[in-house]
């Protein structure tokens, strides 16, 4: 928190301050609307297509650093000697124009998993290193299905983790840079800056504790389940009732920020050409822990709803990730088919008998 | 990176939205729309995994002559040498549920217009033709399925099948958002495969009785006589004081939905007695009730209306066999046979996929993978598959939804209708239409129903409702006396059953744009009736009760032969299980127990009460 500095940017200087953006080499990923009318996080030629007015997309703008599909490298047979193998072009630099606060903190587990952990991976890294955030803070609960609140460290703006933030205080933005990368752009609104008074950020702070109180979205009280799932204290009739209501459609890990299992598959354009690809893969799908003999250790949705649970929320999770994995972006919920998002899931975790599992 | 393309999903006819993205790389992004009134943001396993199949390593990339690959103008060449030496009406067209009302057009214009054949027809009359076909005669009009995010305004769901969260997760998505909300929901299946333990009232039923449950619920709604059935053939004693307790349920709520998945009806009568329920109903409260049946392809209405189903030779074009004729083992009408998108294996498994290639003179297949049948193909075209075309699919509740194109084909694969006009132009026709603007041209001034639709609005993706009264002028009168029509016989084999069961149904009577063929049913069949005309059956001295074997694609069904006054001609056949009420709604006879059957050990039966 020292190094954040703090600004003021009035809200009438927010769209100069966007399409100032676009003078830097970077592309400008942000919120637009699609054709039906959804809100995507995409590249944007102008502040004109930036849709800030928005809730949260459905897709988290952690796909343009973890896309769900990515090649590895490109191969061509040769008619002799190994194939040549062509590896895929240096990611161009990016800002994330709008991301919230939720999609930050999800970065950070990414960041501990792919960097942080020995081997470093090489294309998160690079397109990560290539990436600014500017994330854009949520005056009260954008969505009836948030619950960043109930998360660790979760809140209506980011503690850490971004190059800028943005709040809307009182009409008028809190601008925090935090990092170099921020303070390139910090120096593209030098003119537009004046420097925070500590009656803003108090003013900040009380909003949050006001939307927080005020709430009404799912009720995850995730430390609660945490414990309970720690202690492994959790009635094993509560994974059949999630297993039952569970389609196995893996919605729920493709869509979560945090989640990153990945399959990789060769595709063969033909005898001589293919890719090599990563392509996101889910712990809720019945293929996914399929041995070679064709034994599936985790066979029933009831297994993978619990491996599900225990990994995001188990304190051995923790350990390894310094970070719990659930940030309360509510996109589990949204695309549930069954309507087990993960506040439901703690919910039954809360309520079970305290019964321990062997 | 393109642009966000709108899409639908091609894998089941719920019609979810979503969009796809062009990455770099060639690779293919999926999103999902929430947005989109159906999905909301939600998808199934296999819309999940739509992306994949754009770019994948089963595509065929090349024309195939025998399976090795060739030049486009060689195989070009071929299929037309081929086809050139087969007198017009000795080919068939079978084309794949998927297809875009485009492509369709496009199939249909080869078939009619350059070949000169009748024998055009779809699978996805195979998959929702009975369905359609049955709600179509019960409500005496074309079905049209109101949107799937109705349910979440009734007050009361009664699902026919347990299993409709596999089939159509997204419908099974929307139950459960009723039940949410306050509905009440009723589960009338013979085995609960996940449905029935969240139902407030489970039903479940001996095999294959639920079309005789069905009317036995309908009678007690309408105050008519119970059935005098078997119970055992329902279920067990308190079945009957179950459907009470549902007719209770369904007399007390405002508004009532009976859902079914298409998919899991290979007859018609479950589909027509839900139709007669739901007309039951709004007799007494107009507007109450609806039947919401998910179809389990994305364009079966479109593919009919595009042409792509056998006429009845009545307007000018010439009458066609359907699908389960064209491809009966024993069919000597058809040498030549061009599959589109279709992999026929899983209708007729690999000896059967064989022997029809034994039996045709040439297999012409268009697919945008490699299947068992694009291997034993005489020629095989790679075409553009999902993601790489744009096209309309017609809904079953009516609207049309547009799919872009997001990717350029891969590797040879071209558009469809790109293909077609190839090999027509090689047989003389030089003005097959291939743009998607000519085409849409001649849909609009050909096709009953689509005169007014604009293709800019498609394009757009601004709602396109169909116009149903041209559509419901098309399908002819529907209030006429049912006819059984005649069988085809030759003088040397009069009688020999063929597995023309559809043709011979009393209910695929020719009149209804949807004329389903079971063939699904008539390949499993094990045991079943044949019924004849009394006269006939004494010229031909079968004695009542003589046994029969039905040749069918898996081996020979047992048939006891009965006599059935009302038979112009012909034989009927039946599965075992259906005599009773066949015979019952004809107004043949009444029910005789000492003619019925189940033919299959039914399971233990059981009624949950919520």
């Amino acid at each position: 928190m020292a190094d954040i500095r703090q600004y003021i940017l009035p809200k009438e200087k927010l769209q100069q301050a966007i399409q100032r953006l676009f003078q830097l080499p970077d592309e400008v990923v942000a919120p637009t609307t699609a054709p039906r009318g959804d809100i995507y996080f995409q590249p944007v030629n102008s502040g004109a297509e930036v849709e800030l007015d928005f809730g949260n997309s459905l897709v988290s703008p952690v796909q343009c650093i973890v896309p769900s599909e990515e090649v590895i490298f490109e191969y061509h047979q040769r008619e002799q000697g190994p194939p040549e193998i062509v590896a895929p072009p240096p990611p161009a630099p990016q800002i994330i124009l709008g991301i919230r606060p939720c999609d930050v903190a999800a970065i950070q587990n990414l960041d501990n998993f792919f960097i942080e952990r020995e081997p470093a991976d090489g294309l998160y890294e690079a397109r990560r290193q290539q990436t600014t955030l500017i994330a854009l803070a949520c005056p009260e609960p954008v969505a009836d299905t948030c619950f960043c609140t109930c998360c660790e460290g979760g809140g209506l703006y980011a503690r850490e983790g971004f190059d800028v933030q943005l709040s809307l205080v009182e009409g008028q933005y809190l601008v925090e840079v935090a990092t170099e990368k921020g303070q390139r752009i910090c120096q593209l609104w030098d003119d537009l800056l004046s420097p925070a008074t500590q009656e803003i950020v108090e003013a900040r702070d009380a909003q949050e504790k006001k939307a927080i109180y005020a709430r009404t979205g799912p009720d995850a009280n995730l430390a609660a389940a945490i414990r309970r799932i720690t202690a492994d204290a959790v009635n094993p009739e509560i994974w059949e009732a999630v297993g039952h209501d569970c389609y196995s459609c893996g919605g729920c890990s493709y869509l979560c920020p945090v989640c990153t299992c990945y399959d990789v598959v060769d595709i063969n354009y033909d005898e001589d050409h293919g890719v090599r690809v990563r392509r996101t893969d889910s712990c809720r799908l019945g293929g996914f822990t399929r041995e070679a003999s064709g034994h599936i250790p985790r066979n029933t949705a009831a297994s993978r709803a619990r491996w599900y649970a225990y990994h995001k929320l188990s304190h051995d999770y923790y350990k390894q990730q310094a970070r719990y994995g659930c940030v309360g972006c509510g996109r589990c919920i949204i695309t549930c088919l069954g309507d087990i998002g993960m506040p439901t899931v703690c919910k039954l975790v809360r309520q079970s008998e305290a019964e321990k599992v062997s | 990176m393109s642009k966000l393309v709108p899409e639908v999903c091609p894998f089941c006819g719920a019609g979810c939205g979503i969009y796809l993205q062009h990455q770099s790389q060639d690779m293919i992004t999926l999103l999902p729309s929430r947005a989109d009134p159906i999905s909301e943001g939600r998808l199934c396993i296999r819309g999940w995994h739509l992306a994949a199949l754009v770019r994948n390593s089963q595509r065929l990339c090349s024309p195939l002559i025998n399976g090795t690959a060739v030049p486009w103008a060689e195989a070009v060449a071929a299929a037309t040498d081929s086809l050139r030496e087969l007198p017009a009406n000795r080919v068939a067209i079978l084309a794949a549920g998927h297809l875009t009302n485009e492509e369709a057009f496009a199939a249909s214009y080869l078939g009619r217009q350059v070949l000169g054949t009748g024998h055009l027809d779809n699978f996805g009359r195979m998959v929702d033709g009975p369905t359609i076909c049955g709600l179509q005669y019960s409500l005496q009009q074309p079905y049209t399925r109101p949107p799937l995010n109705d349910l979440i305004n009734c007050d009361l769901i009664v699902c026919l099948n347990s299993n409709l969260r596999e089939l159509n997760p997204q419908a099974g998505a929307w139950v459960k958002k009723a039940q949410k909300a306050g509905s009440k929901l009723i589960v009338i299946d013979e085995a609960d495969d996940g449905l029935g333990a969240d139902a407030d009232v489970y039903i479940q039923h001996a095999v294959r009785a639920r079309a005789s449950v069905l009317e036995q619920l309908s009678r007690i709604l309408a105050g008519e006589p119970e059935l005098s059935l078997e119970l055992a053939h329902l279920g067990p004693a308190s079945i009957t004081e179950a459907l009470y307790q549902a007719a209770d349920m369904i007399n007390s709520a405002a508004r009532v939905a009976i859902v079914l998945s298409a998919r899991a009806c290979s007859i018609p009568q479950p589909a027509m007695i839900a139709g007669k329920i739901a007309q039951q109903i709004n007799t007494t409260a107009p507007g109450s009730a609806q039947v919401i049946a998910i179809g389990g392809t994305p364009n079966c209405i479109g593919l009919i209306h595009m042409g792509l189903a056998p006429r009845d030779g009545n307007d000018q074009s010439p009458p066609g066999l359907a699908v389960g004729e064209i491809l009966a083992h024993d069919q000597q009408d058809i040498d030549g046979l061009i599959v589109i998108g279709e992999e026929l294996s899983a209708w007729l498994g690999e000896a059967g996929l064989k022997a029809l290639a034994r039996r045709l003179q040439c297999l012409i297949v268009l697919d945008s993978l490699h299947t068992p049948t694009t291997e034993i193909a005489d020629i095989a075209f790679p075409m553009a598959g999902f993601g790489e075309k744009e096209g309309s699919f017609t809904s079953l509740d009516g609207t049309l939804r547009w799919s872009g194109q997001v990717v350029e084909p891969v590797a040879e694969c071209r558009y469809l209708p790109q293909i077609f006009a190839e090999i027509a132009g090689e047989l003389g026709h030089q003005d097959f239409p291939v743009e998607i603007d000519t085409i849409w041209e001649q849909i609009n001034q050909q096709i009953p129903g689509y005169g007014d639709i604009e293709l800019a609005d498609l394009r757009a993706n601004r709602p396109v409702r169909l116009d149903e009264t041209t559509l419901t002028q098309r399908t002819g009168p529907m209030d006429q006396d049912i006819e059984l029509p005649s069988i085809e016989t030759t003088a040397e084999r009069p009688y020999t059953l063929r597995s023309r069961y559809d043709a011979n149904w009393w209910i695929y009577d020719g009149r209804v744009p949807a004329i389903p063929a079971l063939y699904r049913e008539v390949r499993d069949l094990e045991a079943g009736y044949a019924l004849m005309n009394p006269e006939d059956m004494e010229k031909e001295r079968v004695r009542p009760g003589r046994s029969a074997v039905l040749q069918t694609a898996t081996g020979g069904a047992r048939l006891l032969i009965y006599p059935l006054a009302g038979i112009p001609e012909g034989i009927i056949i039946l599965p075992a299980h259906q005599l009773k009420f066949l015979q019952r709604l004809l107004g043949f006879g009444e029910y005789d127990k000492e003619c019925s059957a189940i033919y299959r050990a039914p399971v233990a039966a059981a009624v949950k009460r919520g």
